[in-house]
């Protein structure tokens, strides 16, 4: 069966969206992300930033627009409906695996960050019992439950922007300066490392059955892309005129490095606090990758979902023994960064064509049967 | 309705209350907590000679601080060494100064702040203050208020001259952002001991890391005018009386001659430099400067718009002179805490300037001044 039917109370609203998706996209790469576009675009990184954002938003517009050619069903079953079972199955085994990855790439940057700023000797496996404890508590709940923690961890966040208050004082304006130094080529890069932290929009490709409004989806989904790239744009510019050059290029998390001059009289050392906060800001990106997970492997292997949780639960767990340092995590980022990329934004524009010719078809026998 | 799972809460809160054991504990009590670091380097052996200043929490403690003389390479190995000589475990979760002796601030001090960059654990608002002696016979100087310890008295001490302005701010991540610039120096609050206490002296001008001049209280005055800006600024100028001659109070007689002392507080500034001609090297800056008289030596009616224009306008000579002064003082010293290189740099896109073009650049520079000064207010006389 291609087509989904989902029960009313099951299904969610477009205007959720807005948020889900933009927790989707901000996780533990923004804390390292200025630095990253700045060793290759310098302070011509929003340049950058902006380049990927009209690229981002096409593909947004590329995404919705296949959606749109068929109604109520998922990426699954749009590839199972076009090039038969197999193509489809073995297409989203590749993003479940693209996924997993993801999932494991979150948590064990999370532990690293945990490690490197709280607790050097605190065991991973601990941690990432407490995290997954939470995404299972999530998933079970079903696609609502999934979609409303996101929220309302989203919620539990998003005033730490209001922390950037501090660092904006302390910016210096001749860090800007001068201004269109870089080459184009430098900037394309820019726009590229960009890309690798803006992905996580690929879970409108599965969300979008549950979603209760169609017509309003469109609107939301650039509209969440758009709340993402600001908020981005915001963190780099702050750290590219909180730090000197020499000093950001050194910093692995300059998000995260910022945070240290914010001093409470009764909190003294902010950073320690925006560290563990920092759990709030990925535990949505874990809960919605695991529910993506578990839902499109239930539709290819046809179990039921809750095994694929467990199973996935289990992995994780395993696997994160062997990501214990630095080298190997960088590793495992890039990679999925580098996958991502052509799952992210390249596999869309591939099936524009075929979304197209089935518009036009469907529209000619529309008009033969009048 | 549902029935409330009291088993799974029950659970819960076993694993909750249970799990606080999986991460390693820093009981306060047991901690020795660092306040202040001072380093020194031994000539004949080549360590470094730590001065660690410590704090315990712990009420039954009457003192709790003490100071320890360790040595080592590195900076963790001085704090670890000062670990054997105390019971207690040493952190540096609260370090607030570090202090360089003269025998290292003439040799470079980069090297020594790598590991507080590094460590998470370190606050990047700790100060970097360099002193004019042994920062071990620094560091014992034993009157150092109400302060716990010596460490939280330089960290006081530090505090409340940049809050009044006296002195250009350098904390570590301050520092560290003018060491990376091309163009700009970092500057360091220069400690001493009088009468065995310790007191800021002047403010030192580094080239890159070394120290290689100071500048007077008085100096520091010019040099954070274009560097920083004022919000309550105070100084305080001597002027010729004979120049207001005509507009002095009859009865007033002083001693000191033909000068003529004016204070002015409440100083707000903001300044601009720009490039002229890159080529020629030629600056300008412009100085805004707003204030209040707050003392005179001698009784002007300031009320009239001509003695006022005056003062003002000598004002703004004297500052001119001053900051010509200053400014010939760093090309001197070839070290640039204004930050002209980095508004050339600006000028003069693909072709990143780097210190070393720089230091050969700076001593050739033409530098204008324009200042202008308000004086806005003349307290409650007139």
């Amino acid at each position: 069966m291609a087509q989904l039917q989902i029960p009313l109370d099951k299904k969610i609203k477009a205007v959720y969206l807005l948020i889900v998706l933009h927790t989707m996209q901000i996780g533990v790469g923004i804390a390292g992300y200025p630095r990253l576009v700045y060793l290759e675009a310098g302070r011509d990184s929003w340049i950058s930033i902006i380049i990927a954002a009209i690229v981002l938003h096409l593909t947004i517009a590329c995404i919705v627009f296949i959606l749109n050619t068929n109604k109520d069903t998922d990426l699954h079953g749009i590839l199972t409906n076009w090039f038969g079972s197999f193509i489809g199955k073995s297409i989203t085994v590749v993003f479940i695996v693209y996924f997993f990855f993801m999932f494991l790439s979150v948590m064990i940057n999370y532990i690293e960050f945990v490690q490197v700023f709280i607790f050097p000797q605190m065991s991973p496996w601990f941690i990432t019992a407490a995290l997954l404890t939470l995404v299972l508590y999530a998933v079970i709940g079903g696609v609502r439950i999934a979609v409303g923690t996101s929220i309302v961890f989203f919620f539990g966040a998003i005033w730490m922007v209001g922390l950037l208050y501090k660092p904006i004082t302390l910016i210096d304006i001749d860090g800007y300066l001068p201004m269109f130094e870089s080459e184009p080529r430098a900037i394309l890069e820019g726009a590229k490392v960009t890309s690798f932290t803006i992905l996580g929009f690929e879970l409108l490709w599965f969300l979008y059955p549950y979603i209760h409004d169609k017509s309003k989806v469109n609107r939301f989904s650039q509209l969440a892309m758009a709340f993402t790239i600001a908020m981005i744009f915001t963190v780099t510019m702050v750290s590219i005129g909180f730090f000197s050059r020499g000093q950001l290029e050194g910093k692995i998390w300059p998000a995260l490095s910022m945070m240290k001059v914010i001093s409470f009289p009764m909190f003294e050392r902010f950073d320690i606090l925006a560290v563990a906060l920092w759990m709030i800001i990925i535990l949505p990106n874990m809960i919605l990758l695991a529910w993506m997970i578990s839902i499109s492997a239930k539709r290819v292997f046809g179990w039921k979902q809750k095994y694929f949780l467990y199973l996935l639960v289990l992995i994780a767990f395993i696997c994160q023994y062997q990501f214990d340092n630095r080298y190997y995590v960088n590793m495992l980022t890039d990679y999925v960064g580098q996958v991502g990329l052509y799952l992210g934004f390249l596999f869309p524009f591939l099936l524009l064509p075929f979304a197209i010719f089935k518009r036009v078809k469907g529209k000619n026998k529309a008009d033969a049967k009048n | 309705m549902r029935k409330t799972n009291y088993l799974g809460i029950i659970f819960s809160l076993l694993i909750l209350i249970t799990s606080t054991s999986c991460i390693e504990p820093n009981i306060i009590e047991e901690l020795g907590i660092v306040t202040a670091y001072g380093f020194d380097q031994n000539e004949d052996t080549q360590e470094i000679e730590g001065t660690v200043v410590l704090y315990q929490f712990n009420p039954d403690i009457t003192d709790a601080s003490q100071i320890i003389h360790s040595d080592g390479k590195t900076f963790d190995t001085i704090r670890s060494n000062a670990n054997k000589q105390s019971g207690y475990q040493i952190v540096n979760g609260q370090l607030q100064t570090i202090l360089f002796g003269p025998s290292i601030s003439e040799e470079g001090i980069f090297p020594y702040l790598d590991t507080i960059e590094r460590n998470a654990a370190v606050s990047d608002m700790l100060y970097v203050a360099v002193a004019d002696q042994p920062t071990r016979d620094l560091m014992s100087a034993s009157n150092y208020e109400e302060a716990p310890n010596i460490g939280i008295y330089l960290h006081r001490l530090i505090e409340t001259a940049v809050k009044n302005e006296v002195i250009i701010s350098s904390t570590f991540h301050e520092f560290m952002r003018s060491y990376f610039r091309a163009g700009l120096d970092p500057v360091v609050p220069i400690l001493t001991v009088e009468d065995n206490k310790v007191e800021v002296n002047s403010i030192g001008a580094m080239q890159d890391d070394i120290l290689v001049g100071t500048y007077s209280m008085d100096e520091i005055f010019y040099a954070r005018l274009i560097r920083d800006r004022f919000k309550q600024g105070r100084t305080e100028l001597t002027m010729d009386l004979n120049d207001f001659e005509g507009y002095i109070a009859e009865y007033v007689h002083d001693p000191r001659g033909d000068e003529m002392h004016v204070v002015l507080d409440q100083l707000g500034s903001t300044a601009t430099i720009r490039v002229v001609d890159i080529d020629a090297l030629a600056f300008e800056v412009d100085i805004k400067l707003d204030g209040r008289v707050i003392e005179l030596s001698h009784r002007i009616n300031l009320d009239e718009p001509e003695p006022l224009h005056k003062m003002e306008r000598e004002v703004e000579r004297q500052i001119e002179e001053n900051l010509t002064k200053v400014v010939e003082k760093s090309q001197e010293l070839n070290s640039d805490i204004f930050g002209f290189g980095t508004k050339y740099n600006n000028r003069t896109r693909g072709q990143p300037l780097t210190s070393e073009e720089w230091r050969d650049l700076f001593p050739n520079i033409e530098v204008d001044y324009n200042v202008s000064v308000e004086i806005k207010r003349f307290g409650i006389v007139q």
